[in-house]
């Protein structure tokens, strides 16, 4: 579980290779670990099994991780998993501490990473058999959970974040209904029978409404400088200890969890972290905790969503289903007796999941200083190449033009619901959630011949809704509290 | 062959991107011999692209097979893809390479329109298992193998039918008997409007007054879940999905073949048990309508070839798969049949569910009031920033970007040159004046484009414009 990857020599090299790809699609806007990952699966063809998911592993550890630079510097996430961190990531970069962001961001990363490493090294057979026993109505009730939790992260007022959130929920309902199997609100056109795509979407939102948007004074010089060191002093992690342990618990539950992924995860660690904080009005303006629960939980998600797929064989997130391609591929048989036919084969997974995290923290670090600069470049120069990689990774998703029309046509509204002061963030944690939410709701009541009665009878799934009324209460508790005395205006 | 020293590559170059982000432009004369060498290099790619020939009759084929797989990378239909792509490849069944291009979406039904809207020289194939038949028949397509013409019918397995390890049935007719006796009590897992569906409609109607609750959990791995923790209480699998989740708490009641399977010796097909219920997995070789006769003979050679080599028969056996392969006229009567048993099952739906669509327009209509109230009460106190300026950038910069992508997508301008002729356009729209800046940007536009141009079309094999 921890010296496999370095069995072999070729098997770092693998690792080094994985992590710094990852970092670099994860950090690229419009490029993702899915998409990297998908499509380096034909060119593992040629290696042995434990080679191909020492470096597919390696790739979904970086691109989960890489996320966090663009987020920070440029409020561009490179992928989903980081919305969450331009919250106070960007803002603290602004404000001309880039290189603590970058710190706290990369060792919070980091703590995640090997807390669910721990999850999945130690504990993985008993916690998935667990989580089996979580059906449609206790899936249904976490997804109530964290839309409830929006709240949290809607900037200046509730209402806005909420306005957004319905928005994204509403532009998440063009295509195939998971109730009917029947296509709804394409107006005709066929190229939306699969409704709007997660990457178009979110590119932009957040990348190409930075490109449509003047250079503003301002924008890119207090970010320029890395001051200090890098290296926080212990004693500041130790007082960061319990948000690291809640949130790295957290994001590794939410990832074992089949199909909700590491942007929920870190959605409810922020909403927790801002929850439980002494200082729940700094968040959204650049604090500590919120960085650190958001890249925390990220990170952990991945370890969790490894979780089913070594115990049972089934994929916990969107790339856990093309690791599970690349076991059918590689002739092993992914599925619950795997432990016992290849223990060798899931001791280099658990392994070379440690080793990536490991490699993330000293490749992030110590190019941190160089990547910091990213924020000195000119706007102009900036943009062109921004906007040319948007173009191309919505084109690559599903090798056609429709999604880069989706893509610029999100732009659009990225802009005007920055004119209109609505947050960004809830749009796509709202566009997330709803096809998850309708799906799992389609099954429960299917299953329950249309009753909601067991949402409330199962401990299961009441203890999600009761969580999620208390965490929503508190919520609202502190913006009530603290709306008189200043203004939070974040994003 | 050696991807990892091609990933390398692919690695360094991404560096060389970023490099470039960060210190804008390597000066020097040398940069601008690369530049021009990387130039020359696009034209020429660009030129032999562009002369290739688009139809052939005894030449097929002169260019390499785009096929498509309309699901992601990873799953059944692309794994069987590339295992038939690298057989053809290592043993010259074709002169030329076929191109695997996953499509995924709305139930492959994005990638079948593609094909069957492609001109039908050949050059576009799809792979596509009986979902072209359920996709029909669920009512999401409105066409379904008539839109095509098959090639070939390559290695088949059938569904298995499982339950939970502990369940009280023993065998099928211990199911039907409880589905009959209590009905819509039996919780029926299945992916709507595919095969699984199905399946489980054929076997009520097979079974004569049996009621199942039909729940629509998702795909295999998903009703392995629910059933393993006990929220459905039937589900048929794959067979590979079956073999990787015995073990797991799941045990197989029938297979839904002609016959027993080798491999799953004890276990009864539905047919032995008195039902008449066959249900095999096919993946299927299409062409768009009216391709030459002469085009698909030759396809289906190279198809029968790659299917006897030893190394798809391995493949083929670690997956349980049969290597069937049908072609011509029993393709023909193959099809017919599949196509007889969906056509006799009507799809029931599920009514009791609630339309999400109405609910959300208004609630998001009511929200967006309150804050449109809400913003005029405090207009007042916000300043207002030289807005003109701001959206006539943002007109300018979506103009510039629109052009670009109506360049490649309708004037079908190639991805090079366009690229190469926007980074320094736009650099221009978003502020860049001098003419030593704009001379950068279209340094870093060729690299920029040289280099993607070369990991997406010859390491990625993406199908750039």
């Amino acid at each position: 579980m921890v010296f496999e990857a370095l069995s072999q020599p070729g098997l770092l090299a693998l690792v080094l290779l994985g992590t710094a790809l990852g970092i670099v699609v994860g950090a690229v806007p419009g490029l993702t670990g899915a998409m990297l990952i998908s499509l380096t699966l034909p060119l593992t063809f040629s290696m042995d099994g434990q080679q191909a998911l020492t470096l597919l592993v390696a790739m979904y550890v970086g691109s989960v991780s890489g996320g966090l630079i663009t987020a920070t510097l440029l409020r561009m996430p490179g992928t989903p998993a980081s919305v969450i961190t331009t919250l106070d990531g960007y803002p603290m970069a602004q404000s001309g501490r880039a290189g603590r962001a970058l710190a706290l961001g990369i060792g919070a990363s980091f703590v995640g990473g090997i807390i669910s490493w721990a999850a999945l090294a130690l504990l993985a057979k008993p916690i998935a058999e667990f989580s089996t026993l979580l059906g449609p109505f206790e899936f249904l009730a976490l997804v109530l959970m964290a839309l409830m939790l929006v709240v949290g992260v809607s900037g200046e007022s509730p209402a806005r974040g909420g306005l957004s959130c319905l928005l994204g929920i509403l532009c998440a309902l063009p295509g195939t209904a998971p109730g009917s199997g029947s296509v709804r609100l394409t107006f005709g056109f066929s190229a939306m029978d699969d409704g709007f795509k997660l990457l178009p979407v979110l590119i932009g939102l957040f990348a190409l409404c930075r490109v449509f948007s003047p250079a503003t004074s301002g924008d890119s010089l207090p970010a320029a400088n890395v001051e200090g060191s890098l290296l926080l002093k212990w004693r500041e992690w130790k007082g960061h200890a319990a948000n690291l342990l809640r949130s790295g618990a957290i994001g590794t539950g939410v990832g074992i969890l089949p199909g909700i992924g590491a942007n929920i995860g870190s959605l409810i660690a922020y909403s927790t972290a801002r929850a439980t904080s002494k200082h729940p009005e700094k968040f959204g303006t650049g604090c500590d905790e919120g960085i650190i629960a958001s890249e925390s939980a990220n990170n952990a998600t991945v370890g969790g969503a490894l979780v089913p797929l070594v115990a049972l064989g089934i994929p916990g997130s969107v790339i856990d289903a093309i690791l599970l391609g690349a076991f059918v591929i590689h002739g092993l048989q992914p599925g619950p007796m795997l432990f016992e036919n290849d223990p060798r084969i899931v001791a280099t997974i658990i392994s070379s999941y440690l080793w990536a995290n490991v490699t993330m923290l000293v490749i992030m670090l110590l190019s941190a200083r160089w990547i910091a600069r990213l924020a000195r470049v000119p706007h102009y120069a900036l943009v062109p190449v921004v906007a040319a990689f948007c173009v191309l990774g919505s084109f690559a998703l599903a090798n056609r033009f429709f999604d880069v029309w989706v893509m610029i046509g999100f732009g659009v509204v990225g802009c005007l619901l920055e004119r209109w002061r609505i947050p960004a963030a809830p749009f796509v944690i709202g566009f997330v959630l709803a096809p998850i939410g309708e799906e799992t709701m389609v099954t429960a009541l299917m299953s329950s011949g249309g009753s909601w009665w067991p949402l409330l009878t199962r401990p299961g799934s009441l203890g999600f809704v009761a969580l999620a009324t208390i965490l929503f209460y508190w919520s609202l508790r502190q913006r009530c509290a603290t709306v008189p005395t200043g203004s939070p205006d974040s994003t | 062959m050696a991807p990892s020293s091609r990933e390398v590559g692919a690695f360094s170059s991404g560096m060389r991107i970023r490099g470039h982000l960060t210190r804008n432009a390597y000066p020097g004369s040398q940069f601008f011999c690369v530049t021009i060498a990387f130039c020359l290099l696009i034209a020429a790619t660009a030129c032999r692209d562009a002369g290739a020939p688009t139809t052939g009759n005894g030449g097929f084929p002169r260019k390499p097979i785009k096929v498509i797989v309309p699901f992601g990378a990873g799953g059944d239909s692309d794994s069987f893809a590339r295992i038939l792509q690298k057989a053809l490849r290592d043993h010259e069944l074709l002169p030329q390479p076929l191109v695997i291009l996953n499509v995924p979406g709305a139930g492959g039904t994005v990638g079948s329109r593609r094909v069957r809207d492609a001109s039908p020289d050949g050059y576009t194939l799809l792979n596509l298992h009986e979902g072209i038949l359920s996709s029909k028949y669920a009512g999401r397509v409105p066409y379904g193998p008539e839109a095509f013409s098959p090639i070939a019918a390559t290695g088949r397995s059938s569904l298995v039918i499982c339950v939970r390890e502990d369940a009280p049935y023993h065998d099928l007719g211990d199911l039907m008997k409880a589905a009959t006796e209590r009905p819509d009590s039996i919780l029926f897992g299945m992916a709507q409007g595919t095969p699984t569906h199905f399946a489980g409609l054929r076997l009520e109607s097979a079974g004569g007054s049996a009621k199942f609750r039909f729940v629509a959990s998702g795909g295999g791995a998903r009703r392995f879940n629910d059933l393993a923790g006990g929220h459905i209480d039937v589900t048929p699998f794959s067979l590979a999905e079956y073999i990787s989740f015995k073990g797991g708490g799941v045990r197989a009641v029938a297979y839904l073949g002609e016959e027993r399977h080798p491999s799953l010796a004890k276990t009864p097909s539905a047919r032995e048990m008195g039902y008449e219920v066959v249900m095999p997995h096919v993946q299927y070789w299409w062409a768009p309508k009216s391709t030459p006769d002469a085009v698909l003979q030759r396809l289906a050679d190279a198809l029968e070839a790659a299917m006897s080599t030893d190394y798809v028969r391995a493949r083929l056996a670690e997956s349980r798969t049969e290597p069937l392969f049908l072609r011509g006229a029993e393709l023909e009567a193959h099809l017919a049949t599949r196509e007889g048993e969906f056509q006799g099952v009507a799809l029931v739906r599920y009514e009791g569910l609630p339309d999400p669509v109405p609910w959300i327009v208004v609630l998001t209509a009511v929200l967006a009031l309150v804050v449109v109230v809400r913003s005029i009460k405090v207009r007042r106190r916000i300043p207002e920033t030289g807005a003109g300026g701001a959206w006539l950038y943002g007109a300018r910069t979506l103009a510039v970007l629109a052009v670009y992508v109506f360049a490649m997508q309708v004037a079908g301008t190639p991805y090079s040159v366009a690229t190469v002729v926007f980074i320094p356009l736009f650099g221009i729209v978003s502020g860049a004046r001098s003419p030593l800046t704009i001379a950068r940007l279209t340094g870093v536009g060729i690299v920029l484009t040289a280099v993607c141009f070369v990991i997406f079309t010859k390491v990625l094999v993406i199908d750039l414009p």
